[in-house]
C-alpha cells in the first residue's frame, strides 16, 4: 500500500498550504453548485461545502478546517453577492460554531464521522437561528423552525458525513499524511 | 483516519432522537385556531392580516410585495427580490410558521399562544 502512495517534493508546510488551498476551491465549487439547486424553504440546504471542511478537519487539523470554512464563506459571498450582508453573517456564525463543535467532538475521539457531521449541521442551524432570532428579526417565533431543523440536520449531516468518509478513505489510500 | 461509527455515537443519536421527538410533540400541541398573521419589517410590526378573509393584499409601505390570503393561510405571491425564496416557500397556515426574507428583513408569521387580535384595515389590491 505504502509504495503506491504519491511522493511529494513539497515540504510539510507547503503540502499543508496546498491542501488547504485545494479544499477552499472544492468548498467554493460545492457552494456555487448548491446555489443552483432549488431550495423549497430558505433554511433547507444540503451543505455540500461542509465536505471540504470535514476533510480538512480529518485530513489536516482544526485550524485548516477553520481556514477552509472562513475563506469559502468570504470568497463565496463575492461570487454570490452579499459580502457583509445579513446573510453573510448568518453563514459565518453557522460556519464557526459548526467547526468549533466538530473539532471538539473529533478531538474527543469517541464519536464517528457521521455523528461529527450531524453535530456540525445542528450547530450550523442553531447558530443561524440564534442570530436570526436575536439580531436580524428579534422575534422568538422563529424558534418554531427548530424541530424541522433538527430533522434536516440529521439527514443532511448524515449524507455529508458519509460522502466525506468515502473521500477520506480514498485520500488515505493515495496520499501520505502530513 | 475517519471511522463511520464509534461507541459515543449511541448516546449522541439517542439524545438527538429524544430531542427531536420532544420538540415535534411540543410543536404539534399548538393547535389554536389560526385567525391572523403578522408582518414585520426590520423588527417593526407593519401589518396584521386577517386570515378569515380571502383576497390579494398589497401594503403601501412595502412596494413590490403582494400577499395572497385565503382559508386560514397566507403566502407571498409576488416579490421583486432576486432569489424568490419567500415566494417559492408557499403558504403558511399553522401557529409558529413563518416566511422570512433575509435580504429585505421581512418576517411574516402566524403568532402562537395568542388569541386573535383585531386586524387593522385590509387594503385589497
Amino acid at each position: 500500500m505504502n509504495e503506491a502512495k504519491r511522493q511529494s517534493k513539497l515540504s510539510p508546510d507547503e503540502q499543508r498550504e496546498a491542501r488547504i488551498a485545494g479544499l477552499i476551491v472544492i468548498g467554493l465549487l460545492m457552494f456555487i453548485f448548491e446555489a443552483y439547486l432549488p431550495r423549497p424553504v430558505p433554511w433547507l440546504k444540503l451543505g455540500l461545502a461542509n465536505i471540504a471542511t470535514l476533510i480538512a478537519l480529518y485530513w489536516i487539523d482544526w485550524r485548516a478546517a477553520t481556514t477552509v470554512t472562513v475563506f469559502r464563506i468570504v470568497i463565496g459571498s463575492f461570487f454570490a453577492g452579499g459580502f457583509l450582508s445579513p446573510g453573510f453573517f448568518l453563514s459565518l456564525s453557522g460556519g464557526l460554531l459548526s467547526i468549533g463543535l466538530m473539532a471538539l467532538m473529533h478531538k474527543s475521539g469517541i464519536f464517528g464521522i457521521l455523528a461529527v457531521s450531524v453535530a456540525g449541521a445542528l450547530a450550523h442551524n442553531f447558530a443561524q437561528l440564534a442570530v436570526a432570532v436575536t439580531i436580524l428579526f428579534d422575534n422568538d417565533v422563529l424558534w418554531y423552525l427548530w424541530p424541522y431543523m433538527v430533522l434536516t440536520a440529521l439527514t443532511t449531516g448524515g449524507v455529508i458525513g458519509w460522502i466525506s468518509h468515502v473521500l477520506l478513505r480514498r485520500l488515505a489510500a493515495d496520499f501520505e499524511s502530513l | 483516519m475517519s471511522v463511520l461509527f464509534k461507541p459515543g455515537d449511541f448516546f449522541f443519536f439517542a439524545l438527538l432522537i429524544g430531542v427531536t421527538a420532544f420538540s415535534f410533540q411540543w410543536l404539534f400541541s399548538q393547535d389554536e385556531p389560526v385567525t391572523s398573521a403578522v408582518l414585520e419589517v426590520e423588527g417593526e410590526v407593519l401589518y396584521r392580516f386577517d386570515l378569515r378573509r380571502q383576497g390579494e393584499i398589497a401594503i403601501d409601505a412595502l412596494p413590490g410585495v403582494d400577499f395572497s390570503v385565503g382559508q386560514g393561510s397566507i403566502r407571498i405571491k409576488h416579490n421583486t427580490c432576486q432569489r424568490q425564496i419567500c415566494v417559492k416557500g408557499g403558504a403558511i397556515a399553522s401557529p409558529g410558521e413563518s416566511i422570512i426574507c433575509v435580504p429585505q428583513k421581512i418576517l411574516l408569521y402566524i403568532p402562537a399562544n395568542e388569541r386573535s387580535k383585531a386586524p387593522v384595515k385590509i387594503i385589497t389590491g
